[in-house]
This record gives structure tokens, C-alpha cells and sequence, in this order.
């Protein structure tokens, strides 16, 4: 859809109309006018608590300082006059007895709607605009970056439309401009004071600090999680902006309670909110036939509910970006199989080479055989006797893994009958064991070993449940006896979260065993691999479940708060009672170093 | 061509009906106004008039019924049917800080038009509503009959076929009250289908071709004004003087005046020349005309033979009170 905005009549008629006469001019001076003697202000606050620290480099404090001060009192302002621009727009056409007028022309009430918002939207970022200058007073000073003076001119802009919209929806619900007015500055007051209150209530009630994420509504306290990057708290050390930033929920690690920064849940919520209000004022404001959608009105619908349902896990996770690009990846790559002959077809020799050992040396140390199980071609461990023996096959492999690869064990194997329980006294008799040896990134060797058993026997207690003398086991897989067993390892080239110890994980495959041990025994593989891929699959772990469980910040003054302490002396809060280990929230901003009254 | 002729009506409602809450404001109303007709829809405050305008300008959803513009269902295509409609509110509505050009320039602009057809097009249109001379005037500062003026040039910038006036004289002094009823005449001269409302019948009755009457959201009469006279007009008061004395007079009344009159009231006998004698008469205009034909052939001098009181006035209430 092709927007000209000199087609649209009634911006033109609004932009006319709010641009005549002095008022507008007279405003955007006044406003101007607050913002430099505010600015001045903050500069000298700033400069009496660097000059009384007597440390530091004071140009990059003050220049925050300028800067946290002058986004806040701008955001204040944007609160002020964003919604009662838009909150007459529709109201008050039917007030002025215009509305029917208006409707009776072949004009769609979307664009009466559309015109209204660009009018007074325009203004409000006219004004914002007009404030830059004196915001770019901090590069005078230095400590802030362009890009952080970008990131909080677009979300003043944003919040300017989501309150536009706010005033705008309110406007098509009620026919009177008082009525709408109200109700849009008492939804403002909900984001802005609400939510403070249901954070402090909150966390009196719980005796803890009370979750981030209640405040995800507040403009201001998003603001200040976004500023709390490049500005450093210890820069709000003065006057109106640690005041304001009291009024965000004093939150000055607001970044890492919840997963990702605040202002990123904020905007996110308040884009669907804008989107949403829209959409159902569009169909308030039409005369009628409200809500009656054509079929591609209800696909765009349908499409809005789509994407931004998908847009969640997306920008919020699990579905986070870099574990799309690593499942895209992980799928393109190809599996590829180091283990030749691994079905048995051919014969063992040269792939596999067949070893034996024996307590005894009466003993047999038993016997490998290839034979046929129905569709499958198997080779067959079995051995009798009353001492030790292990019966082996070994295949040598001496090829490299990628680090940040994947790696697989896939064994298919049935166990027939064993005689020692478990895996015996040092776990390493197992009917079948896989082992496998390589060079970690240091050039040492280094073997993997998963055992599996089928009989738990009768002194079962006194068995290790993994090999103890082997250099990594995994616990033994006990799997049923006389049935086919598919065995699938997880991926060898990230650290195990089953093994407690640190080992080097695998870099070169040395050679894989596969072996039966015990007294007497029968055993069976159908087929062994080792599979590698490039890349990995996607950790989809945490995301968004995560916020709930935050490890909780320190209420009040983080630790650069702390070491800055304040120019403005502030009487010490009172110790907390010994009852209340945990400090309660209060509107009262305590700079000095919080008491660590935990006991 | 062929298109215009299958169109009998240009605006047709079909079971029409507001309902809010439980009033009833119009019921099932069922109008027909053909193409070119000054339609005028009278009834006493209340019955249902702008409730009914407002659902034929598309500005107002009907409970029931469906509103017929041009042979097309107007809630087919609404933006249609808006480039067809012209519609005076019976407010009017006034932006601020706004001059009388630009006002018509915003609504030409909201019709589409383009800028150059705009310029002529407001010169034009002040010209027809004769406020040319008011063009760069405030339109705050306009007094009420220029306003409502305006108005109906708001309505015609984009050259409707169809014009929904609602009371367009309402509050005009009686000068202000026929520079606007010129001001339809020569609109429905031009071949536009024209719907006025009004609560007063003797407003509309001299221009309309049809009117309807409603009341109480019903439609009780509609036609031409002769069909609904000739309909619903059967009782009317003559007076009749005679250039005789009061006897004569009576005897000549007596011999000729019976299809359905009744007594004949003296209401002055000789004061002019004559007497003249107040009836009853049953009938429509053929009964009248007998009547008169008959006093004649019985030799009576007929000095003045017409019907007495605001016979239109007696009519409307005659036919807004039946629901009562």
C-alpha cells in the first residue's frame, strides 16, 4: 500500500490546524526552554558531586549525568502530551458535530484515524527532535556513544506512538474528549506509577525482591534498563536523575533479572499493544459495519495473531536467532559414518581386528563369530569358563572431529546371557562394552566406555554402577535380556552433564572397541557406528521459562553505587530488623552502602 | 444505459428499522423515491426522520431492512454509494480556526478531488449558495443561514445525484427560509433526487414533488401532494359567499348543496356584499367541484368559493395523530 500523505486530507487539515496561530510555536519554545535550564541544572549538580568525590574522570559523569537527565524529562514530557494529542482526535468530531460529516465522504475512517495520528504524532516528534540538540550536549563532555543516543531517541519515539495510540483508542471508544483524556492518562498512570506500586506491594508482601519483570509495563523503568549500559549509576550521584530513576523502580541492574534487558519485554509488548489498539480503533471509528472484516481483513488478522505469536519465542526465546541459524546448520550438514564394515557384511578382518585375554591362561579367552539373525548380519561373543576373560574387537580410526562438531556412538546389540552381576566388582565386566579412544586438544589419550548388562544378579549392592577403571565411563545401561537394544550416545564432543569430572573432550578418533568380558558369557552387535556431523543441534534450554526464576538483585544501590556513595548526604536507613533479613523495598532512595543484615 | 433504466428507484428502503433498546425509532420502513424527485419526509419531531437519513447516508447500522442506493445495496459497497450521496447533518458542524474555502477544500479533498478541479469547483459552489463574497471569512463567524448554507454546499462539492438534507431550514429567519427553498428548486432543476426533511408540511409542500409523511418511525402517507389529499383530505371546511341575503343563501344551499355537506354555518350575512356561508364538506376535489357546478346552475351568484383554515396544517395533524 502506497502512502501519500498529501492525499490524506484530514493530516493536511490537522497539521494546518496545529501549526497555526502562535500556540504551537509558543509550546515547542517553552518546552525547549525547560529542557536547557534542566540541562544547566544537571550540569552543575553534576560537577558539585564529581568536584566533592574529588576522583574520576568528571567529564564522562557529567556528560551521563546531562544525558539520563535530559532522556528521562523528555520521556516525562512525551507522558504528559502524547495522549492528550490523540485522546480528541475522534471525540472530538463528534463533539464539533463533524463526525458524520466526515463519515458521509467515500474517506476510509482508517485514514481518518491514520491522518489524526501522523498529525499529532509529527508534533510530539517535532519536539523530541528539537531536544536532541541539547542532548548532544553530553558528547561535549564525553561518556556517552552515538549509538546509545540513537537507541533512547527511538524508544522516546516509540513510546510517543504507543501513547498516541493509547489516546487514539480511547478517543473511538467514548464520544466525549474529557471522558477519553481521563482514561488515557489513568492507563498511563497504570504503566507508570501502577506498576511501581505492584512492584513495592509485592515485594513487601513476599519479604523479597519482587520479580522484574513487574515492571515491564513502565516506560521509565525500560528507559533506564536501556540506559543502564551506558550510563553507569554512579553518574546519577545527583539531583532530578536519581530521583528519576527512583521513580523507574531503582533498578539499576534491571538487565539481569530477566534474561534479557527490560526495554527489549517492554518494547516488545508495547509494539503489540500499538498494533492491537490500532487495529480495534480502525473498527471503532467506522460509523458501520465494525468488525465486519473482508477476507483479507480477516487474513491480516489472522496473520498478525501468526507472526507475533511466533515472534515471541523468536525475539524472547527458545526460538532465539543464533539456535535457528544452529538448527538451520545442523540440518544442512551431513552425517557421515567413521566405523567401516559396522553391519557386519563383509568379513572382520581388515576392518576389525579380534583380541582376547584371559585370567587363566588354561582358560579360552573366548570366540568371535559373524553369523545371521534373521535379516541382520551379527558378530557373536560368546565364551565359558570360571575366570576372567574379555573377548574383543578393535578397529583402529586416527581421524579428526570438528571441536564445535557432533559425535554419536549407535550401537544396536543384545546381550543372551551373562554370569556376573552387574558389570562386576570394578564395573568393567560387562556383557558388552564399547569403548572409545582418542586424543583430546592436548595430544593426550583419553577413552570413553559405556557398558551395558542385562542380569543384576544376586550381590547387586556391592557393584559399581560404571566403570572404576576406566578414564571416562558413563553409568552401565542395563538392557533386556535376549532382546535387540538400540543404543544412541549423546553427543561426545560437548562435556557429558552426566560425568562430575572435567576430561579433554575428543579431537582425534584413535579406534573403537567393542568387547564382551565376565566369566562366561554371549553376547551380540548387529551394527556399530560413530557418527559425526558439523555443528550441533540447537541447545533449546532456556528462554523464556527463565524468567521466573531470577537470581534476585540487591534492592537498593548496586555495587558502583555503592563505591561512588552520594554528594548529597542521605541519612543512613535504619538497620533492618533481624526478623526481615531481607530489606524492603521503600520509595526512598538509599545511596549509602546498603547493610548487609543478612545473618 | 440499459443499466440506469433497470433502476427504478434511486433511493429504496426495504423493511427498514431502528431499534435502541426498546424504542422502536423506525419500523419497517418501506420508501420509494424515484430518480429526479424533490422528496420531501415530514413528520413531528421525534418520528424517525434523521434516524432514517442517517441510515440512507450509510453513517448509521439498521437493526433490520437494507437501504437501496442506485439499484445497489448500499452496505455492498459503502464508498460507492458516498460518491453518489450528499449529506447535510441537521447540525452543522464547525472546525475551528478554519476559513469558509478551506472547509470546502477539506471536504473536496476527502472526496477525492483533485486540486485543480478544487479551486473552480469551491468558486463555483460559493457562487450557488451565495456566499461568494464570504470566502475568506472565519466560518465561526458566519451567521446561521450562511452556515447552513455552507453546509449544504459541503454536501455538493462532490456533485451528488442524491442529496440527504436533514431540516435544512430549521432556525433560518423566513427570508434566510426561502433564499434556501430557491436554493433546492434550482438543485432539483438540475436533475439531483433530493430528500428533505422537516417537521413543518408547508415548508415542503409548494416544492416537493412526493413527500412522506412519518410518525412514529411508521410511514403513514407517502405520494404526490395531491394523492395524499385526495387519500386522506375527505373532511374540509368551504366557505362559500353568495351574493344574496342570509335566507336566500340558505335556501339556495339547501336546494343544491347536499351530496354530503352538512348545515351550513352563517358566518356573516351582508357584511360585504353577500353572505357567506361556512361547510362541511365530505369528499375530495371532484365532491368540491360538483359542488360548485351545481350552486351555479341554480342560479347563484359565487363570489368566493375556498376552503378555509390551513387546510395542509389540519391535514399533517389529521394524519400525525392517528397513531395516537
Amino acid at each position: 500500500m502506497k502512502i501519500n500523505l498529501s492525499a490524506n486530507p484530514v493530516l493536511v487539515k490537522e497539521l494546518r490546524g496545529r501549526m497555526r496561530g502562535p500556540r504551537a510555536y509558543l509550546f515547542l519554545t517553552g518546552t525547549l526552554a525547560l529542557l536547557g535550564v534542566v540541562t544547566y541544572g544537571l550540569y552543575r549538580l553534576a560537577r558539585l558531586s564529581t568536584q566533592s568525590m574529588g576522583s574520576g574522570p568528571p567529564g564522562a559523569v557529567i556528560g551521563q549525568g546531562v544525558f539520563a537527565g535530559l532522556v528521562f524529562l523528555t520521556l516525562l514530557i512525551i507522558c504528559a502530551i502524547a495522549p492528550s494529542f490523540t485522546a480528541g482526535a475522534i471525540s472530538g468530531e463528534h463533539e464539533r458535530k463533524t463526525f458524520d460529516m466526515l463519515m458521509a465522504t467515500p474517506l476510509r475512517p482508517a485514514s481518518v484515524l491514520f491522518g489524526k495520528l501522523i498529525a499529532s504524532l509529527s508534533y510530539v516528534a517535532l519536539l523530541v527532535l528539537a531536544a536532541v540538540p541539547l542532548v548532544s550536549l553530553s558528547y561535549v563532555f564525553g561518556g556517552v556513544a552515538t549509538e546509545d543516543m540513537l537507541q533512547a531517541l527511538l524508544l522516546l519515539l516509540g513510546y510517543a506512538l504507543t501513547f498516541s495510540v493509547i489516546g487514539l483508542f480511547f478517543s473511538t471508544l467514548f464520544r466525549r474528549t474529557g471522558r477519553a483524556t481521563v482514561a488515557s492518562y489513568t492507563t498511563l498512570a497504570a504503566f507508570v506509577v501502577g506498576t511501581v506500586f505492584v512492584y513495592i506491594v509485592v515485594g513487601a508482601v513476599r519479604r523479597q525482591t519482587p520479580p522484574t519483570w513487574l515492571l515491564a509495563l513502565n516506560p521509565f523503568s525500560a528507559m533506564a534498563s536501556a540506559l543502564a549500559g551506558p550510563v553507569s549509576p554512579g553518574s546519577f550521584s545527583g539531583g532530578i536523575s536519581s530521583f528519576l530513576f527512583v521513580l523507574a523502580g531503582n533498578q539499576f541492574d534491571l538487565g539481569q533479572a530477566v534474561p534479557l534487558p527490560l526495554w527489549r519485554y517492554t518494547v516488545g509488548i508495547y509494539a503489540w499493544l500499538t498494533v492491537a489498539l490500532y487495529f480495534v480503533s480502525t473498527q471503532l471509528v467506522k460509523p458501520v459495519r465494525r468488525f465486519r472484516l473482508s477476507a483479507r481483513g480477516w487474513a491480516g488478522v489472522a496473520a498478525f495473531i501468526i507472526v507475533s505469536a511466533l515472534a515471541v519465542p523468536v525475539a524472547y526465546g527458545p526460538l532465539t536467532p543464533e539456535r535457528i541459524v544452529a538448527w538451520m546448520r545442523w540440518n544442512a550438514s551431513s552425517r557421515r559414518d567413521l566405523v567401516a564394515n559396522g553391519e557386519f557384511t563383509a568379513e572382520l578382518a581388515p576392518d576389525w581386528s579380534v583380541s582376547t585375554e584371559t585370567e587363566h591362561d588354561y582358560e579360552s579367552g573366548g570366540e568371535v563369530k559373524l553369523a545371521t539373525d534373521g535379516e541382520r548380519q551379527i558378530a557373536s561373543f560368546s565364551r565359558t569358563g570360571s575366570g576372567h576373560a574379555e573377548t574383543r574387537i578393535t578397529q583402529m580410526i586416527s581421524q579428526s572431529v570438528p571441536a564445535d562438531g557432533w559425535l554419536q556412538v549407535r550401537v544396536v546389540l543384545r546381550v543372551q546371557s551373562q554370569d556376573v552381576s552387574i558389570c562386576g566388582v570394578l564395573g568393567s565386566e560387562c556383557p558388552v562394552m564399547i569403548k572409545l579412544g582418542y586424543e583430546d586438544a592436548t595430544g593426550a589419550w583419553n577413552e570413553w566406555v559405556q557398558g551395558f548388562y542385562t542380569v543384576a544378579g544376586s550381590d547387586t549392592g556391592n557393584m559399581p554402577s560404571s566403570c572404576r577403571t576406566c578414564p571416562i565411563s558413563q553409568p552401565h545401561l542395563r538392557v533386556p535380556s535376549g532382546k535387540w537394544y538400540t543404543f544412541e550416545s549423546p553427543n561426545l564432543l560437548q562435556k557429558l552433564p552426566s560425568l562430575g569430572y572435567d576430561y579433554g573432550l575428543p579431537r582425534i578418533i584413535r579406534s573403537i572397541t567393542v568387547l564382551a568380558a565376565g566369566h562366561s558369557y554371549e553376547s551380540q552387535v548387529a551394527q556399530v557406528s560413530l557418527l559425526v556431523r558439523e555443528g550441533r543441534p540447537p541447545d533449546w534450554g532456556s528462554g523464556l521459562m527463565s524468567i521466573g526464576t531470577p537470581t534476585p538483585p540487591p534492592m537498593f544501590g548496586g555495587p558502583i553505587m555503592i563505591q561512588q556513595g552520594i554528594a548529597v548526604p542521605v541519612p543512613m536507613p535504619p538497620p533492618a530488623p533481624t526478623e526481615a533479613p531481607i530489606e524492603m523495598p521503600s520509595p526512598t532512595l538509599a545511596p549509602t552502602p546498603t547493610p548487609t543484615s543478612a545473618p | 444505459m440499459v443499466e440506469t433504466e433497470n433502476i427504478e428507484y434511486t433511493i429504496e428502503t426495504r423493511d427498514l428499522t431502528k431499534r435502541y433498546g426498546r424504542l422502536l425509532a423506525v419500523d419497517h420502513l418501506n420508501l420509494q423515491v424515484p430518480r429526479g424527485v424533490l422528496f420531501g419526509f415530514i413528520g413531528p419531531n421525534g418520528a424517525g426522520k434523521t434516524t432514517t437519513l442517517r441510515m440512507l447516508a450509510g453513517l448509521l447500522e439498521p437493526s433490520g431492512g437494507q437501504v437501496w442506493v442506485a439499484g445497489q445495496r448500499i452496505d455492498r459497497d459503502l464508498r460507492a454509494a458516498r460518491q453518489l450521496i450528499g449529506y447535510m447533518p441537521d447540525f452543522f458542524g464547525v472546525y475551528e480556526d478554519m476559513l469558509v474555502w478551506e472547509y470546502l477544500d477539506f471536504f473536496a479533498r476527502c472526496y477525492g478531488m483533485p486540486s485543480v478541479r478544487r479551486k473552480v469547483m469551491i468558486d463555483e459552489l460559493l457562487d450557488l449558495v451565495n456566499l461568494a463574497d464570504k470566502r475568506d471569512a472565519n466560518v465561526q463567524a458566519l451567521s446561521r443561514g450562511m452556515q447552513q448554507r455552507l453546509c449544504l454546499a459541503h454536501a455538493l462539492v462532490h456533485d451528488p445525484q442524491i442529496l440527504l438534507l436533514d431540516e435544512p431550514a430549521s432556525g433560518l429567519d423566513p427570508r434566510a427560509r426561502v433564499e434556501m427553498r430557491e436554493l433546492l428548486k434550482e438543485l432539483a432543476a438540475m436533475g439531483k433526487t433530493l430528500i428533505v426533511s422537516s417537521h413543518i408540511l408547508a415548508e415542503l409542500e409548494e416544492m416537493c414533488t412526493q413527500i412522506g409523511i412519518v410518525e412514529k418511525g411508521k410511514l403513514v402517507a407517502c405520494g404526490s401532494m395531491e394523492d395524499i389529499r385526495r387519500q386522506w383530505q375527505t373532511h374540509r371546511i368551504l366557505r362559500v359567499r353568495l351574493l344574496a341575503d342570509e335566507p336566500a343563501a340558505l335556501e339556495l344551499w339547501r336546494v343544491a348543496g347536499t351530496p354530503g355537506g352538512s348545515d351550513p354555518v352563517v358566518v356573516a350575512a351582508n357584511g360585504r356584499p353577500g353572505t357567506t356561508l361556512e361547510v362541511e364538506l365530505t369528499g375530495d376535489d371532484y365532491v368540491a367541484a360538483a359542488l360548485l357546478s351545481r350552486l351555479t346552475a341554480q342560479g347563484a351568484q359565487v363570489a368566493d368559493f375556498r376552503e378555509a383554515g390551513n387546510e395542509l396544517e389540519d391535514l399533517f395533524l389529521q394524519l400525525t395523530d392517528r397513531g395516537q
